[in-house]
């Protein structure tokens, strides 16, 4: 892959064979790199001439390449994952969907026990609410600190 | 080098006596494995003779020696497989009867007062408490996770630092134990904690009610206190001392089990193998478990100075084992708990095609009663991506959870089978494809095998347990081990 790399423009261009990549892996490897590259797109008749833009405000030549190679990784795992899929995603879908109907205990899941819903039962749980939520107000700080507040520094004797 | 360098070389395969199998070179052999589980170590020349076709029915490599198993009998022979055999291993494999998730991570606050290098909680501080989960919230979570249909439910306590919050940790255990008088399962509970805050009456109340003690011990004191930081004291004795009182109570009678303690590894604690499972043994835990850093969460920020690659987690790995297996040979009853899951995984083939099943075996619950499907999940959340939670307490019901695409998502992730490189390699049957970690770490759930860290250190544990396992000594205490699997 011959990379044609412009560090001003943080940008890094090269073409792939459309005999080799689909439209669909550029796509999902796009998405994928979305939060690093915003990926450009061109086409000749044999070719996608791509060109990926750095998000990164600090990206020299190193990183546009590295970025380059990381595209063309990805590019090429969805490009298989595609000829995986063609051999397994039917007994894979097949596995999944038994897996998740079983996990769910069925279509129509088994209704709560007839006993949660007795007075008795209720009273004990909002007992056990109110009693929950008193010791609570006893004994929680009552001070709340506001968010984002840093943690206190280490003491001395804390062993670091 | 390529992971999955493969050892036929440019040798094809006889169409007619080769059965489909995945290969990987393991020093002087060569290890075959099939999708059923069943493995077998050949000499590379005996590997030549397969391929070629030239291993026939009466020959021992095909018959076995009357005490392991041929490549007849694990179905590698093409023209002599039992097809009754590999269907009664394939649906439990593959179609086996889930039951719904087990394993419930119940995040009753993000307050902490440790400040772990590597934590991965994002926790808050000690006075910050709109960061625990309220009682009204605790009360749906506990509504949510009995509507799950499975026989078995564990209730994991976690934070930041659980005991914190004490009143809910216990309106969750009485109020479980009550529901559960109609719902009638096997219920279990575990607090994973600091212990920095684990007196007399809690260990009572906790031993009382049949919950379990897990805590985290990153070997002595100079790399313990400096992996994990207690702002108020003396991180290191606070959890020797937690751990010393639950064993005095078991030690006079009390009706629990030993605590556990998981040993973080990170950058600090490289070439110190033999001390850090010294200071385990010593305090009497018979499991050793060691947890790997992943650059995800907070631990990626702090990556440069406690991180390190998956090559050198593997060196301190294999150093470790090594080291227990040889106090095993010494009389000291002691294990390593990945080690035993692969074993169990390996010998017994008791694994299932999603090891992780998130969203369908363990689903995991923050303070606010958002539903994540496991705690990584939840982590990531911590980070901004939301991609894995799924659900809301006191708002969704079971059902919808389980319907939720990221659901189906992390498991079409986690099956082997559809995955670049995994359905080639060797390890494919004991494996376990981690989507969260590809979510936290390449940015899709799907990930990309080839430069995957989970998957590199994976196959490392694989190369350093299938290599003891042809050592008949090693191999006799790792079975040792198997006896180990319900705990």
């Amino acid at each position: 892959m011959i990379l044609d790399t412009d560090v001003k423009e943080r940008s890094v261009s090269f073409e792939l064979p459309k005999k080799i990549y689909s439209m669909d892996a550029l796509r999902i490897a796009a998405q994928i790199l979305s939060p690093k590259i915003d990926v450009y797109l061109d086409e000749s008749k044999s070719a996608y001439e791509v060109t990926l833009k750095a998000k990164r405000r600090d990206a020299g030549e190193a990183q546009l390449q590295a970025l380059a190679g990381e595209f063309g990784n990805e590019l090429l795992n969805q490009e298989y994952r595609f000829v995986v899929g063609r051999f397994n995603s039917k007994i894979s879908s097949l596995i999944v969907t038994q897996t998740l109907m079983a996990a769910r205990g069925g279509e129509t899941p088994a209704a709560p026990p007839a006993g949660e819903s007795t007075p008795e039962f209720k009273k004990l749980v909002a007992d056990l609410v109110k009693n929950a939520q008193a010791e609570v107000a006893r004994t929680m700080p009552k001070k709340i600190a506001p968010q984002g507040t840093p943690l206190p520094p280490v003491k001395e004797d804390a062993g670091v | 080098m390529s992971r999955l360098t493969e050892p036929a070389g440019t040798l094809e395969a006889s169409p007619l006596r080769v059965a489909a199998h995945n290969a990987r070179r393991l020093g002087a052999s060569v290890l075959i494995t099939n999708d059923i589980g069943e493995h077998a170590f050949l000499t590379a020349s005996d590997y030549e003779r397969y391929l070629a076709g030239r291993v026939e029915n009466g020959d021992p490599l095909a018959v076995g020696d009357g005490k392991t198993k041929g490549l007849l009998q694990k179905d590698f022979i093409r023209d002599q497989l039992d097809f009754n055999h590999l269907a009664d291993r394939t649906v439990p494999r593959h179609l086996l009867d889930w039951k719904g998730p087990n394993v419930h991570t119940v995040v009753v606050t993000l307050r902490c007062n440790f400040k772990c290098l590597y934590c991965h909680a994002s926790v808050v501080g000690v006075e910050q408490t709109d960061k625990d989960m309220t009682v009204e919230t605790a009360r749906q979570v506990v509504d949510l996770i009995f509507q799950s249909p499975n026989p078995t439910l564990m209730l994991e306590f976690q934070g930041g630092e659980p005991l914190l919050n004490w009143p809910v940790v216990k309106f969750i255990v009485q109020y479980a134990k009550e529901k559960n008088k109609h719902h009638k399962r096997s219920l279990h509970f575990g607090l994973i904690s600091n212990f920095s805050l684990l007196d007399d009456e809690k260990i009572d109340f906790l031993i009382a009610h049949g919950v379990s003690f897990c805590t985290s011990l990153d070997g002595p004191k100079d790399l313990h206190d400096k992996n994990r930081i207690y702002l108020g004291g003396n991180s290191h004795e606070s959890v020797l001392a937690g751990l010393r009182k639950v064993v005095a109570k078991k030690a006079a009678g009390a009706k629990t089990d030993t605590p556990n303690a998981i040993c973080t590894i990170t950058r600090h604690s490289l070439g110190r193998a033999p001390e850090i499972v010294d200071q385990l043994v010593g305090l009497g835990l018979e499991r050793i478990q060691f947890g790997p850093l992943d650059p995800i969460g907070f631990a990626k920020k702090s990556w440069d100075t406690i991180g390190y690659t998956s090559a050198e987690f593997v060196k301190f790995y294999a150093d470790a084992l090594d080291y227990i297996i040889a106090l095993n040979k010494k009389g000291v009853k002691a294990y390593e708990k990945m080690a035993m899951i692969l074993a169990v995984r390996i010998l017994e083939g008791g694994h299932w095609r999603f090891p992780n099943a998130d969203g369908v075996a363990r689903l995991a619950y923050n303070h606010d009663g958002g539903v994540y499907t496991c705690e990584e999940g939840r982590l990531l959340a911590n980070e901004g991506d939301e991609f894995f939670k799924i659900g809301q307490a006191g708002e969704s019901a079971f059902a919808d959870l389980l319907d939720h695409p990221t659901v189906r998502a992390s498991l079409l992730a986690s099956s082997a089978v559809s995955q670049p490189m995994c359905f080639q390699c060797a390890y494919n049957p004991f494996c376990s494809v981690l989507p969260v970690y590809n979510q936290g770490t390449q940015g899709s759930v799907f990930g990309r095998m080839p430069d995957n860290g989970w998957c590199e250190k994976m196959m490392g544990l694989f190369d350093v347990v299938f290599t003891r396992l042809q050592d008949p000594e090693a191999r006799k205490i790792l079975e040792s081990w198997l006896e180990y699997k319900s705990r």
